[in-house]
């Protein structure tokens, strides 16, 4: 039985994806949470596009083709993981941003009005095991709402 | 559906950790979860002079004590108001250690907590609390910043 999710301040539940192990867990996480709370969860997933190596004008269409590329499959697996959720019932919709991650993640709660972001401490950048991933570092400090962490299994 | 069985609030009783302790009642009331609420007391290093005795030393320390547990008393009367089984946790101690221990014993599988959310010099010392429990709980920790919403 879901709580009234504006008596509770949480109809809103922002999920930044990088579809990593450990964002895998915080959108099982954010999933129960949406369903108790009656919330509505919103995925986002950020592409960072890097400059490739020799771009220039004589590659410009191979980085195109490259970043095209991983836009489509982007594009496929938060329609995936959106259909985990719809599955169980939990209202879900994606969101696409190119950029900076941690901007584009602050940026979105601000425009979606979440009243909560729900995000593994550590994505893909895996070097710093031992800290906190940068990019949760900096929502945490950022973001306009509460942020929930939730740590990937080691 | 099975979300969060018990929620730890550590409290300083600022005003500062207000906007968590509003969240951490709201979501031990829709998982109609205990909230556990925990003061860490962090004891004053005792320094001794020619002017200090040990015993104002030991005076000090019990009064801090004393009006610590008071006002956690207070506080868990509060929540209680707001509907919610409140259980209460008086620790002494570095913070982040004393709220990582409290968690484990108490089978906490969610941390609310505030944070000063500063930039800079100041959050180094502000928010280092909150920076560690985040980086080392095994349970997901809420994060509410003072002067967020």
């Amino acid at each position: 039985m879901a709580a009234d999710p504006a008596a509770e301040g949480f109809g809103r539940l922002l999920v930044p994806t990088d579809f990593s192990a450990g964002s895998e867990r915080a959108w099982a996480e954010a999933r129960r949470l949406a369903a108790r709370l009656g919330a509505e969860l919103v995925l986002v997933h950020v592409l960072v596009e890097t400059p490739l190596f020799s771009e220039g004008p004589f590659t410009m269409k191979r980085a195109r083709d490259v970043f095209d590329a991983s836009r489509a499959w982007a594009v496929k697996t938060l329609g995936d993981w959106t259909t985990t959720a719809a599955a169980e019932s939990i209202p879900a919709r994606w969101v696409l941003r190119t950029g900076v991650p941690y901007k584009e993640i602050v940026g979105a709660a601000a425009r979606e009005r979440a009243d909560l972001i729900v995000m593994g401490t550590h994505g893909r950048g895996g070097l710093d095991r031992a800290l906190l991933g940068s990019v949760a570092d900096r929502v945490i400090r950022l973001a306009p709402c509460p942020v929930m962490t939730v740590r990937g299994t080691e | 559906m099975t979300t969060f069985r018990r929620i730890l609030h550590p409290t300083d009783f600022s005003r500062a950790s207000t906007p968590a302790l509003r969240r951490a009642v709201a979501l031990a009331r829709a998982c109609r979860a205990p909230l556990v609420l925990l003061h860490v007391m962090t004891p004053p290093s005792p320094f001794i002079g020619e002017d200090t005795l040990p015993s104002s030393y030991l005076e000090l320390l019990t009064l801090a004590r004393r009006s610590a547990k008071r006002r956690l008393a207070a506080a868990v009367a509060r929540a209680r108001r707001k509907g919610v089984r409140v259980q209460a946790i008086f620790a002494e101690g570095l913070p982040a250690d004393e709220i990582l221990r409290a968690a484990r014993r108490a089978r906490a599988d969610l941390i609310v907590m505030g944070t000063h959310g500063r930039t800079g010099v100041s959050r180094v010392f502000m928010g280092s609390v909150a920076d560690r429990v985040v980086r080392e709980s095994r349970s997901p920790v809420l994060t509410v910043r003072a002067h967020g919403r």
